[in-house]
């Protein structure tokens, strides 16, 4: 299948070359009901540096865990060095095999010292496996060789700085020698020096035979160090392309690929949705110590999208905006003559805020209770007669809301997980609209849903816009951004990099921002 | 899991006296002690060390104990540890010694049924994946009811045991610093293995010592193996001092040694701490307990200070350890 | 973002018997009524005279008891705790109304005029701290029950005097009426407790946010729920309940020993777990009432049969072991990477 851009869209990588360091072969693996790997295969060569690619929920942070170890696949192979492995049962059985992987958040131990920490897992239970004086030689080499001022041996780690502290986790990971070293945005908590630094020592790693995959989605760390570079899409690995043989621009089309055949629905009715009053106003908003401030403005009736990549702060931004601090900076409710400063959530439920949270069985749900139960929860009170919460008062509340969000569900009395996952995103919403919110704010409401719930989703927020309720939407789907909202923010290190209005944004120009402006076409 | 790289950036530095606090944890007990001994011998001048330490003695090696469980982390409270004691006070005066095992077999023997013990413990509790604590306790009723069965009357040690020895002088030394030695000299022994860095390592965050490549459910098992012979060596100091091996006692250094433990600066929730802690903590408890005593205090009002003791402990810890629940805003 | 296959609702009605029956538990404590009758028919054939109206009284009686003492332990479960206090706030409460009351003489109801604030204090401290500082509240509650018994005792001293006021012991005498029935007070007063626990679980405002703070505390806090307050309120409910418990208890032995509360400790913890209530829920009063008589009924037959309180420990503890298992088990290592 040919997209319209003229790129050949294979969804299986090139056969793998068999005297590779490392195959992983028709890898996957599912949560439950979530397929997080659906088909992944490729390989890994000794002496190369490959870089692994994907938008969020791709599967790379799943196949990173199936090669060292913590989960297991349901079907495929890792081989490394000639022998083939269903699966690792343990971190200490991938590492056995020579695989040594560093994660994405910084897992070091912060209340031991550096020393501990570097050869943190390198001995049995009771077993010494190197010598102390070997160890601290050992250990100072190598954490010189990494950082230009390397922290003495005993301090602890948990005063060190960030950066110093995933220079520790890496050279960790250095320490084992591994045949294959596998660095999972490693690189997103170094400073630029110690970067640098990093790939120097990949490259020299990389002359001895080992393999190293490189999981970033920073282009120019791709285009500095990387020799090929493989995509993954839906847990799918979509290709694998040469060194140089590649743009920016292939690249993220081939992370983002083709849509679901579903044309533009005339279904938005932004053009006849004109903004009304400012409702919400940010100012100053700054989410780092370092990142640049945000001004924001909200008006009555429109839907803002919140775009990046993960952890770019659009998360932080719009907790921010629920009361939920973690930044600097003011969040006003303005209402008619009203200015209300928004600093608990107390104050926002009472301006008339309401937010929808992003980890539905962490912070939404009440698992192990009704349905009925599950969207009565803030709003308790509704429901009192004569000193005694009434069922009936509730039910009558819930059945304003089942026609319009389309719930599917037995009973009200039923238990909340006999509902399907979009079902009772639709519950937890309808929760949150029984608190005649004025602004309404969502944290990755989509994710993890069917098409279909998806579809009900969006059609009743335009059509709540269209009644004056302002959304602000954060979305990890493309498709969402592009199909509902007015405009999108994208977010990149901790603030807002571009804005676009819904007229004429396409996808290239939406996930290009995302990785930076050398990433945006002209 | 997104959001743990936007909140680590930007971090504020812990203040010097916090730091000091995070890297020797046992310094306030050593501060409370030091003033504790000092209040002590002034009210009573004559402070008859021997005798001192030799009560003194099963409290300290009780608190030593309960301490390998709760670095483990996971809140792994060991709730057991007292009725161990009495079991092995039990099994010791009531059928090893009887038998004529009342020499040092007789202790290795104790020392096995607490690993023993501790091993079942740390099994159900990794195994199952239950919370340490109730697991303790529901072995805790069960050593009790043990104990009421082997013992319905009290035990009696013949004076002539070497037992008994440990709670006077031998030689020049005092007896109570030779018991107390032999935990702290096996822990030291620890020391040359990795096990201890492991076992820290686990405490601290098992998920990062996991992906580590370190055997997490044997080092945590370990952990209440250690306990439990240590709380067999407490037994037979226990016995030892008075002499008699009484189930009634199956509760009595529950809340002390815990509270001991807290008060040494050793983190409740693991990855922190020491045996230094636990001893200067009950020191600490047993230099209150004498200066009410001496200040003629009478005994009823113990149970009140021991736990009013116990939650100042633990909220200081949770002070000086920074944990807090923030989601007042 | 991935995909997802869900199992659509319809698949799920073809469920057999054995998980209609797993579903019925859960809302009713099916297997414990069928445990407690055939523990009942057990004793009925196997002990002469069990099951005749006196003994059904004492029985009811001391399952009564059982069942005050686990009023608090059901409430902090629910919440998501535990609470080991129950021993030292009932042997405080006892104290209070017997020595106390005498000592100072205040009488009856001034001792209750300490006993419910200076309790409601005391627990409301116990949920404060266990909350503000994330500390197990196991350990709080075990210094608190330790400070409570240590505060009333103080001033007691060592002697042992001080009755029951008469009226008090009357009310769980087994030859005494309530209004005309041929029932001991104390059985109508837990009926009584039963019904207007469950009227407060299921009705009331204050109830359904406990349930739901114990359900997911975060989402609760998410709610706009003050999980703090429901904590402290929890605990120091839980602390009345046991001190009051305490005063129950006094009717019924007729003097004060400071051992008085000890197997109250085990018995409540056992009632609950029994009873089916889990931590953090699902669970109710009602199940812990009937999780009570069940145990007693088992103790009276087993006891009858020659156990001892010994064997009654031995035996509380592993129950609580295996309920445990089938009901609290944590997530793996693997799934908090």
């Amino acid at each position: 299948m040919t997209s319209a851009l003229g790129v050949e869209d294979t969804s299986a990588a090139s056969s793998p070359n068999p005297r590779a360091l490392v195959i992983l072969t028709s890898i996957s693996k599912a949560f439950g009901p979530t397929i997080a790997v659906r088909d992944a295969s490729f390989d890994v060569l000794a002496g190369e540096v490959h870089a692994l690619m994907g938008e969020n929920g791709s599967g790379k942070s799943t196949l990173v865990k199936i090669l060292s170890g913590v989960h297991a696949p349901d079907s495929g192979t890792v081989t490394i060095a000639g022998t083939t492995h269903r699966s690792f049962r343990t971190p200490r059985e991938a590492l056995g095999n020579g695989i040594a992987t560093v994660f994405q958040e910084v897992l070091a131990a912060p209340n031991r010292s550096v020393l501990d920490n570097l050869w943190l897992g390198s001995d049995g239970v009771f077993r010494t496996r190197h010598s102390s004086g070997e160890r601290r030689r050992r250990a100072a080499e190598v954490l010189s060789e990494l950082l230009e001022a390397p922290p003495a041996l005993d301090t602890l780690v948990g005063d060190l700085e960030l950066s110093d502290r995933q220079a520790c986790a890496i050279a960790r990971a250095m320490l084992r020698e591994p045949d294959l070293l596998v660095l999972d945005e490693a690189t997103s908590a170094l400073d630029y020096d110690t970067r640098t630094r990093l790939f120097v020592m990949l490259r020299r790693r990389a002359t001895t035979g080992a393999g190293v995959i490189l999981i970033t989605h920073r282009m120019d760390e791709v285009r500095e160090i990387a020799d090929r570079v493989t995509v993954l899409r839906s847990g799918e690995t979509v290709d694998t392309l040469a060194g140089d043989d590649w743009t920016t621009a292939q690249l993220v089309r081939l992370m983002t690929g083709q849509s679901n055949l579903v044309p533009e629905e005339p279904q938005r009715a932004a053009a006849t949705r004109t903004p009304g009053q400012i409702v919400l106003e940010g100012s100053g908003l700054r989410i780092s110590q370092e990142s640049r401030p945000i001004d924001f403005d909200l008006r009555a009736g429109e839907i803002v999208g919140l775009a990046g990549l993960e952890g770019q702060g659009q998360d932080a931004f719009l907790r921010a905006l629920w009361g939920l601090g973690g930044s600097t900076g003011t969040v006003t409710r303005v209402s008619g003559d009203r200015r209300d400063r928004i600093t608990t959530k107390y104050a926002a439920r009472r301006a008339g805020i309401a937010y929808v949270p992003r980890e539905r069985r962490a912070e939404s749900l009440f698992e192990w209770m009704s349905i009925l139960e599950n969207f009565t929860a803030p709003t308790l009170r509704s429901d009192v007669r004569r000193g005694a919460l009434s069922a009936k008062a509730a039910l009558i509340r819930l059945a304003e809301y089942i026609d319009p969000l389309r719930i599917k569900l037995g009973r009200p009395g039923d238990g909340i997980t006999t509902l399907s996952g979009g079902n009772q995103q639709k519950v937890i919403i309808a929760r949150w609209l029984a608190a005649q919110p004025d602004v309404l704010l969502l944290n990755d409401p989509t994710r993890g849903i069917d098409i279909g719930a998806k579809r009900d989703l969006y059609r009743l927020l335009a059509d709540l816009a269209g009644r004056g309720l302002a959304v602000v939407m954060l979305s990890t789907e493309v498709e969402e951004h592009l199909e509902l909202m007015d405009r999108v923010l994208v977010f990149r290190d901790d603030s807002v990099a571009e804005e676009f209005p819904h007229e004429g944004l396409t996808r290239e120009a939406l996930v290009g921002s995302f990785f930076g402006p050398e990433a945006v076409e002209a | 899991m997104s959001a743990a790289v936007t909140s680590a950036r930007g971090r504020t530095r812990d203040s010097f006296v916090r730091r000091t606090l995070r890297r020797h944890t046992f310094l306030f007990a050593l501060l409370l002690t030091a003033l504790l001994l000092v209040l002590n011998l002034s009210i009573q001048p004559s402070f008859g060390w021997t005798t001192q330490l030799a009560s003194f003695a099963p409290l300290a090696v009780a608190a030593i104990a309960s301490t390998p469980s709760i670095i483990s982390g996971r809140g792994g409270i060991d709730m057991s540890i007292s009725p161990v004691m009495t079991l092995s006070g039990i099994v010791f005066a009531g059928y090893l010694a009887p038998s004529g095992l009342g020499g040092v077999e007789g202790l290795l023997i104790v020392m096995a049924i607490g690993a023993a013990i501790g091993v079942v413990n740390g099994l159900i509790i990794i195994g199952l994946r239950l919370s340490p604590i109730v697991v303790t306790l529901g072995m805790y009723f069960i050593i009790t009811g043990v104990n009421l069965k082997l013992a319905p009357t009290p035990f009696r040690l013949d004076d002539a045991n070497w037992l008994t020895a440990f709670a006077t002088n031998i030689g020049p030394l005092p007896g109570p610093v030779l018991s107390l030695a032999l935990p702290i000299v096996l822990w030291s022994l620890l020391s040359l293995t990795a096990y201890k860095r492991n076992l820290y390592a686990v405490g601290g965050n098992d998920a990062t010592a996991f992906t580590a490549g370190v055997n997490v459910p044997v080092v945590r098992v370990v952990a209440f193996a250690i306990g439990g012979a240590f709380a067999g060596i407490a037994g037979l100091v226990l016995l030892g001092l008075v002499r008699t091996a009484d189930s009634s006692t199956s509760a009595s250094y529950t809340l002390v040694a815990i509270a001991a433990v807290a008060l040494g600066g050793t983190s409740l929730a693991g990855g922190r701490g020491g045996i230094t802690g636990a001893i200067l903590g009950a020191a600490s408890i047993f230099l209150v307990q004498s200066v009410l005593a001496d200040a003629r205090v009478p005994q009823t009002w113990l149970a009140a200070i021991y736990g009013a003791m116990l939650i100042a402990a633990v909220v200081i810890g949770a002070l000086v350890s920074g944990e807090r629940n923030r989601s007042r805003s | 973002m991935t995909s997802t296959t869900q199992i659509p609702v319809g698949q799920r009605r073809g469920i057999g018997l054995v998980r209609s029956l797993a579903l019925a538990q859960r809302r009713f404590p099916l297997l414990q009524l069928v445990l407690l009758v055939v523990a009942f028919l057990a004793g009925v054939v196997t002990l002469p005279g069990f099951g005749g109206p006196q003994s059904l009284v004492s029985v009811l009686v001391i399952a009564s008891l059982a069942g005050l003492a686990s009023v608090g332990q059901t409430i902090t479960i629910l919440v998501g705790g535990f609470d080991l206090s129950v021993a030292g706030f009932i042997v405080a409460g006892a104290l209070l109304v017997t020595q106390v009351s005498e000592m100072l003489e205040i009488g009856f109801w001034g001792a209750m005029g300490i006993l419910v604030p200076g309790s409601l204090l005391l627990g409301g401290l116990v949920g404060y701290l266990s909350h503000r500082f994330k500390i197990q509240p196991l350990i709080l509650t075990l210094a608190m029950g330790s400070l409570a018994l240590g505060l009333v005792r103080g001033p007691t001293g060592l002697s042992v005097v001080g009755q029951a006021p008469e009226w008090l012991t009357q009310l769980s005498s087994p030859i005494s009426n309530t209004l005309g029935l041929p029932v001991p007070p104390i059985i109508v007063i837990w009926v009584v407790v039963t019904v207007a626990m469950a009227l407060f679980l299921r009705y009331t405002v204050a109830g359904r946010k406990l349930y739901l703070t114990g359900a997911n505390p975060v989402a609760a806090e998410f709610s706009l729920i003050n999980t703090r307050l429901v904590w402290m309120v929890a605990f120091a409910f839980s602390a009345l309940a046991s001190a009051l418990a305490g005063v129950m208890l006094v009717s019924f032995s007729g003097n004060v020993d400071p051992n008085l509360g000890n197997p109250y400790l085990f018995i409540s913890l056992a009632a609950v777990i029994v009873g089916g209530t889990i931590g953090g829920g699902p669970g109710d009063y009602t199940r812990t009432a009937v999780g009570a008589l069940l145990l007693t009924v088992v103790t009276t037959v087993l006891v009858g049969h020659g156990l001892t309180s010994a064997d009654q420990q031995i035996m509380y503890g592993a129950v609580i072991l295996v309920a445990m298992a089938i009901y609290g088990r944590e997530r793996r290592i693997r799934d908090r990477v």
